[in-house]
C-alpha cells in the first residue's frame, strides 16, 4: 500500500535532517542514514515522506518481519504447481537499487538489523534455505529512524551507518505554532495541502535526480582526501570507514549543488553527519568510550571539531542551597529522627532536607559476573544475554526448524514450503496440498528476557552524608554502562523519608536511567522495609507479566533502617521480614554495603544473609575482583 | 454466539473525565485514543464496552476488508485502488466498532498471517487479515495494556506511527491501512507502560472509585436493577442513549467548522514550552482536543476554557516528572499561561 502522506517539502524547521536525507538518496555509497529523534519530533513523518522524492524501489522492514521474507525463500505456489524450486525474493533482494526503510531501528531484532546493514556492505549474500542455494547480489541505501528513549543501538550497528543526524532542536513558540498550523491544515484537507506543495516537492525531486546523474563526474581531489583524513584523525574514529563516508557524503553535497568538484565547506558539512556517532574521546581520557560515542552524539554533532565534553558534565547538578546543612546531618541519634519527623509533620512540603548529588565517576567497579544456574537447559549459557529462546508458545516467531519432539507450535508457512516441491509426486486428494509427516516444521520463538538489573537504592539522609551518594551514583552508573554494553534492561527503586518509589520501570534505555539517577535527591529517614516491600511487589508484578523473566536485584544500602512500615514497628525487624518475601523468588541478589564510620552495625550484612544474597562492601570493590553474584539453585 | 447485552453508557454514574475522553475520540477518530488508568472495579472495561452502543454509522466501501472510507482516497487499501481508481465505489453505512485486542494475542493474529486454508486447499499464498485490519477506522481496545507482550507493543507502535500495517512474514508480503483509535485500560499497580506507547495516547484519564455516599449507593442500585432485568433496564435508558447518539452526531457535523485563533495556538505552544514536553505531539493533540471539545459543546470557535479542559486530558501523561515530586506546580503554570 502506498499512501500519500505529509509532503516532504512542507516539513519545517528540519533543514539539517532534510539535507541529510537528500544526500543519502543521492549517493548510496555514503552509507545510508540513521535519524534519531524524541517521540513526536516528526522523524517517522520525515522518513516516510522521503519516499516521494525518488522513483527508486522502496522497501520497508516492519518489526514483525520473519527471516523467510527478509532473505527470500522457496516460492511455494510455483513449487506446488510446477514442482520446481523457484526463489521468492526477500526484502533484501527487492530493495536492490533503492531504499531500505526501517521505522523503528531500535525495536527491530538485532540480528535482523545486523543482516540488513551487513548485506549492504557486502553487496550481496548467499541464500541457503528450503533446498535453494543462490547468490543474491543487491545494493541499497538504508534509511532508518529511531527513538533514543527506547534503547540505543549497539556501537557496531551505529558505525555501519554512514551518516547520523538527530532532531534535537528546541523549537521556540513561533516554530511550534507554524508546525501546528501546517499539521492541522494537512489533517483537515490532506489533498488540498498536498496540492499546495506539489511544485516544491517536484523541485526537490528534480534536484535529487539531477544530482544522481551528476554524481559519477564529481571528483575528490587529493587535497580534499587529505582534508577528510584530518577530520577523521581529529575525531579519533575507529577504522577507515569514516574517511570513505566523508568523501562520499561530500560528493553528494557537491552534486546537489550542481558542482563536479568538492569544496572544503562540503567536507565540513559532511563531517556533521559522518562523525558524530563514531567520535571517541582522546585515548588518554578514554574513560567511557561506549558511552561517549552513543549517548552524546547530539551534543557533539553541533561542533564536530570540538572535543567531546568531559563525562562529568552530564551529572553535574546545581547544588541546592541547603546542602551544607545536610552534610552534617546524621540519622543515628533518636533526637535527630524525632526532629526530622516533626518537621515533616508540621510542614509536609518541607523539602529542605534534600540534596541532589552528582555522580563520582572515578569509582572503581569490578566487572559484574553472574554465575549461570545449572539445570536450566532453556538458557544457552550466559553468552548472549539479550534474548532467550522459549519453548512456550509466546514470543516472536523467528524461524522454523525441524521438530525434535512432539510438535505443538506448527510453522505452517515453513511446512508448506517443505511440502510444496513434492506435490507432483504425491497422491492426489481434494486439497491442493498433501502434507506428510516429514514436512512438519515447528516455530522457533524468541523472547526478550535478557538480564534485568533491578537497583534498589537507599536515598536516605545517611547516604547523603559525607558525599556517600556520589560514590553510590558512580557505582550504579558503572553497572548501568556495563548493562548498556550488554543490552540488558534496568529498573530502579529508591526509598527515603517514608516512601519507596519505582524511579524507573524496567527499561532498555540506560540513558533514561541515567537521567533519573542524576536528578534523584537524597535526605530523610531510611524506610528500608518499605523499599524491600516495593521490590517484592515489583517482582511479583514482573512475574505475573512474564514468568520467564530473570532479574538480578542489587541492593545498595547501609542497612540502617530508621522508618518503620507499621506504626510502632521495629524498622530493622520489619526489613528482615520483608526480605524473606524477596528471597522466595530465588533470584541472584547482591547487597552492596555502604556503611562507613567508626561504629559498624553490620546490618547490611545481616540483610544479605536474610536475602540469601551475595554481599559486598562498597569500599572493598576493586577493579581486579569480580562482583560475583551467585544464582541460587532452584 | 448470543449477543451479551451491555450496561448502557449513559447510566454509568460519575467518571465524567473518562466518559468525556471516550466521546471525544468517537467524535474525532483522528485524535488518537485514550489511556484509562484506575484501580480495580472502577467500571473501566464496562464503560469502554458500553461505548460500542453509541458509535455512529459512517460510510464504508462495500466488500472492503478494511472498511475504507470512500471519501479518503489517500488511505485506501491496494484492492480499493485497483477497483475504484476509475470507478465510483459502492458504499454502505456501517457503525464504528470496538475491536478488542486480548493481552494473550500472538503477533501473527495481530498483524495477520498466511491464510492456511487457502494454502492447503488451493495451494495459494494469500493474506489472512489480523486484528489490526479489523481495527482500521475503529476503536482498538486493549484491556490491561500494561501487561501486553513487548513484541506485540512493538508491532502496535510500528503501525500506529503511520497508520499502515506492513506485513513481511511467513511468506506473505502485504500492507494495508491500520488507522485506529487506541483505547487502553490499566491498573497502574500491576505494572507500568512503556513511555513510547504512552506517548501514542492522545488523552489520559485517571479514575478512582466514587467518594460521594449518595452516588455510591446509586451505583449499586443501578447495577442491581440492571442485573435483575437487563432488557427492562436498557429500555428505560433507551431515550437517554438516543439523545447521546444525537449529541455525538451533531458534534461530528460541527467539527469541520471549528476554528482556532492564533491566540489559542500561541497558548498551546507556550504551555508545551513551559512544561518542557518533548516533540510536537503534545501541542497538536492539545489543539485537536480543544477543537473537538468545542464541537461537542456546540460552538465553532475554540475558547480558553476548551483549551483548559483539553490540557487536563491531553497533558498528564506527557509531563516530565522528577523523582519524589508532585506535579501540582505544573497545573498552576498551565493556568497561568491560559489566564495571562
Amino acid at each position: 500500500m502506498r499512501r500519500q502522506g505529509y509532503p516532504f517539502a512542507a516539513l519545517c524547521r528540519m533543514e539539517k535532517v532534510k539535507s541529510a536525507v537528500m544526500m543519502a538518496l543521492v549517493n548510496p555509497n555514503a552509507g545510508g542514514l540513521l535519524v534519531s529523534g524524541e517521540k513526536g519530533s516528526g522523524k517517522s513523518t520525515l522518513g516516510r515522506a522521503a519516499r516521494e522524492l525518488t522513483d527508486m524501489p522502496w522497501v520497508e522492514v516492519p518489526v514483525s518481519v520473519t527471516e523467510d521474507r527478509l532473505f527470500g525463500s522457496i516460492d511455494a505456489e510455483a513449487a506446488v504447481r510446477l514442482g520446481k524450486r523457484k526463489l521468492q525474493p526477500g526484502l533484501l533482494d527487492e530493495a536492490d537499487g533503492g531504499i531500505m526503510y526501517i521505522d523503528d531501528a531500535n525495536l527491530l531484532r538485532e540480528d535482523i538489523l545486523s543482516s540488513v546493514l551487513g548485506v549492504r556492505e557486502a553487496g550481496g549474500y548467499r541464500l541457503e534455505r528450503d533446498g535453494l542455494s543462490e547468490q543474491c547480489d543487491t545494493k541499497y541505501t538504508v534509511l532508518a529512524v529511531m527513538t533514543p528513549e527506547s534503547g540505543t543501538l549497539g556501537a557496531s550497528a551505529l558505525d555501519r551507518f554512514g551518516m547520523f543526524v538527530s532532531i534535537d532542536d528546541e523549537p521556540d513558540e513561533e516554530a511550534r505554532m507554524e508546525i501546528m498550523q501546517r499539521v492541522l491544515s494537512y489533517e483537515k484537507n490532506g489533498e488540498a495541502f498536498r496540492r499546495e506543495w506539489l511544485e516544491e516537492t517536484g523541485k526537490l525531486k528534480k534536484q535529487i535526480a539531477d544530482a544522481r546523474a551528476l554524481l559519477p563526474e564529481v571528483e575528490a581531489s587529493d587535497a580534499m582526501i587529505r582534508l577528510a583524513a584530518v577530520y577523521t584523525l581529529k575525531a579519533n574514529v575507529a577504522g577507515h570507514r569514516a574517511d570513505i563516508y566523508m568523501i562520499e557524503a561530500a560528493r553528494a553535497i557537491a552534486a546537489l549543488a550542481g558542482r563536479t568538484y568538492i569544496l572544503p565547506k562540503d567536507l565540513e558539512r559532511a563531517a556533521e553527519f559522518v562523525l558524530p556517532h563514531r567520535m571517541r574521546p582522546e585515548p588518554p581520557q578514554a574513560e567511557e568510550p561506549q558511552q561517549q560515542t552513543q549517548q552524546e552524539p547530539q551534543q557533539q554533532e553541533q561542533q564536530p571539531q570540538k572535543e567531546p565534553p568531559p563525562p562529568q558534565e552530564m551529572f553535574e547538578q546545581p547544588p541546592t542551597p541547603e546542602n551544607d546543612k545536610i552534610d552534617t546531618e546524621e540519622h543515628e541519634g533518636n533526637n535527630e529522627q524525632d526532629k526530622d519527623e516533626r518537621e515533616h509533620m508540621e510542614n509536609p512540603n518541607a523539602g529542605n532536607d534534600e540534596r541532589v548529588d552528582a555522580a563520582d565517576l572515578n569509582v572503581v567497579l569490578p566487572p559484574v559476573w553472574i554465575e549461570p544456574v545449572k539445570g536450566r537447559e532453556k538458557k544457552k549459557g550466559s553468552g548472549k544475554r539479550s534474548a532467550t529462546r522459549t519453548d512456550e508458545r509466546q514470543g516472536r516467531y523467528v524461524r522454523a526448524a525441524l521438530p525434535r519432539k512432539k510438535v505443538t507450535d506448527v510453522a505452517f508457512d515453513a511446512t508448506l514450503r517443505a511440502a510444496a516441491p513434492f506435490q507432483k509426486w504425491r497422491k492426489k486428494t481434494d486439497c491442493a496440498l498433501v502434507i506428510e509427516k516429514e514436512d512438519i516444521r515447528t516455530k522457533i520463538r524468541e523472547k526478550r528476557t535478557g538480564n534485568i538489573f533491578l537497583f534498589v537504592v537507599d536515598a536516605s539522609g545517611s547516604m547523603g552524608a559525607r558525599e556517600r551518594m556520589k560514590t553510590v551514583k558512580g557505582v550504579i552508573l558503572k553497572i548501568l554502562l556495563e548493562a548498556y554494553q550488554k543490552r540488558d534492561r534496568v529498573g530502579m527503586i529508591a526509598f527515603r523519608k517514608k516512601q519507596a518509589e519505582v524511579l524507573l520501570p524496567v527499561t532498555k534505555s540506560v540513558d533514561f536511567a541515567q537521567k533519573k539517577l542524576a536528578s534523584m535527591p537524597t535526605g530523610g529517614k531510611t524506610p528500608l522495609a518499605k523499599g524491600i516491600e516495593k521490590t517484592a511487589d515489583l517482582l511479583d508484578m514482573m512475574y505475573r507479566q512474564d514468568p520467564a523473566q530473570d532479574p538480578v536485584v542489587i541492593f545498595i544500602t547501609d542497612g540502617r533502617a530508621t522508618a518503620s512500615l507499621n506504626e510502632g514497628g521495629d524498622p530493622v525487624e520489619e526489613a528482615m521480614h520483608e526480605a524473606s518475601r524477596v528471597a522466595k523468588h530465588n533470584l541472584p541478589i547482591a547487597v552492596i554495603d555502604t556503611e562507613n564510620g567508626f561504629i559498624k552495625l553490620g546490618l547490611a550484612k545481616k540483610l544479605a544473609k536474610k536475602l540469601e544474597a551475595s554481599y559486598f562492601h562498597m569500599d572493598k570493590l576493586s577493579e581486579d575482583s569480580l562482583l560475583h553474584i551467585w544464582r541460587k539453585m532452584s | 454466539m448470543k449477543r451479551v447485552s451491555t450496561f448502557p453508557f449513559t447510566a454509568i454514574i460519575g467518571q465524567e473525565d473518562m466518559k468525556k475522553a471516550l466521546i471525544l475520540n468517537v467524535v474525532n477518530p483522528r485524535l488518537g485514543g485514550v489511556l484509562i488508568q484506575g484501580e480495580k472495579g472502577t467500571a473501566k472495561s464496562t464503560t469502554v464496552r458500553a461505548l460500542a452502543e453509541l458509535l455512529p454509522p459512517r460510510p464504508c466501501i462495500v466488500g472492503c476488508r478494511f472498511h475504507d472510507d470512500p471519501h479518503d482516497k489517500s488511505n485506501w487499501c491496494d484492492e480499493c485502488h485497483e477497483k475504484y481508481d476509475n470507478a465510483e465505489p459502492e458504499t454502505e453505512l456501517l457503525p464504528m466498532r470496538v475491536t478488542e485486542l486480548p493481552v494473550s494475542a500472538t503477533e501473527d493474529r495481530v498483524v495477520g498471517t498466511l491464510d492456511i486454508e487457502a494454502a492447503i486447499r488451493e495451494g495459494k499464498r494469500s493474506f489472512e487479515p489480523g486484528i489490526l485490519a479489523d481495527a482500521n477506522r475503529n476503536i482498538l481496545y486493549v484491556d490491561e495494556i500494561n501487561l501486553l507482550d513487548d513484541h506485540v507493543v512493538d508491532v502496535l507502535l510500528d503501525s500506529a506511527a503511520m497508520g499502515i500495517n506492513t506485513v513481511e512474514r511467513e511468506g506473505i508480503s502485504y500492507s494495508h491501512p491500520a488507522r485506529f483509535s487506541l483505547v487502553g485500560t490499566m491498573n497502574p499497580e500491576e505494572g507500568d507502560i512503556r513511555p513510547q506507547l504512552l506517548d501514542r495516547f492522545a488523552l489520559s484519564v485517571y479514575i478512582t472509585g466514587e467518594k460521594d455516599l449518595d452516588k455510591r449507593a446509586e451505583v449499586i442500585k443501578r447495577r442491581l436493577e440492571y442485573e435483575d432485568d437487563p432488557e427492562a433496564f436498557n429500555a428505560k435508558w433507551a431515550e437517554e442513549q438516543e439523545k447521546e447518539v444525537h449529541r455525538i452526531e451533531r458534534a461530528i457535523k460541527l467539527l469541520p467548522q471549528v476554528t482556532v485563533t492564533n491566540e489559542i495556538l500561541r497558548m498551546a505552544a507556550e504551555i508545551s514550552i513551559t512544561l518542557g514536553v518533548e516533540g510536537h505531539r503534545a501541542d497538536i493533540t492539545l489543539i485537536k482536543t480543544a477543537e473537538t471539545i468545542a464541537a461537542v459543546d456546540g460552538h465553532t470557535e475554540v475558547t480558553k476554557e476548551d483549551l483548559r479542559t483539553a490540557a487536563r486530558l491531553a497533558l498528564p501523561h506527557r509531563m516530565r516528572r522528577r523523582p519524589f515530586e508532585e506535579q501540582k506546580l505544573d497545573w498552576e503554570n498551565v493556568d497561568k499561561v491560559i489566564d495571562a
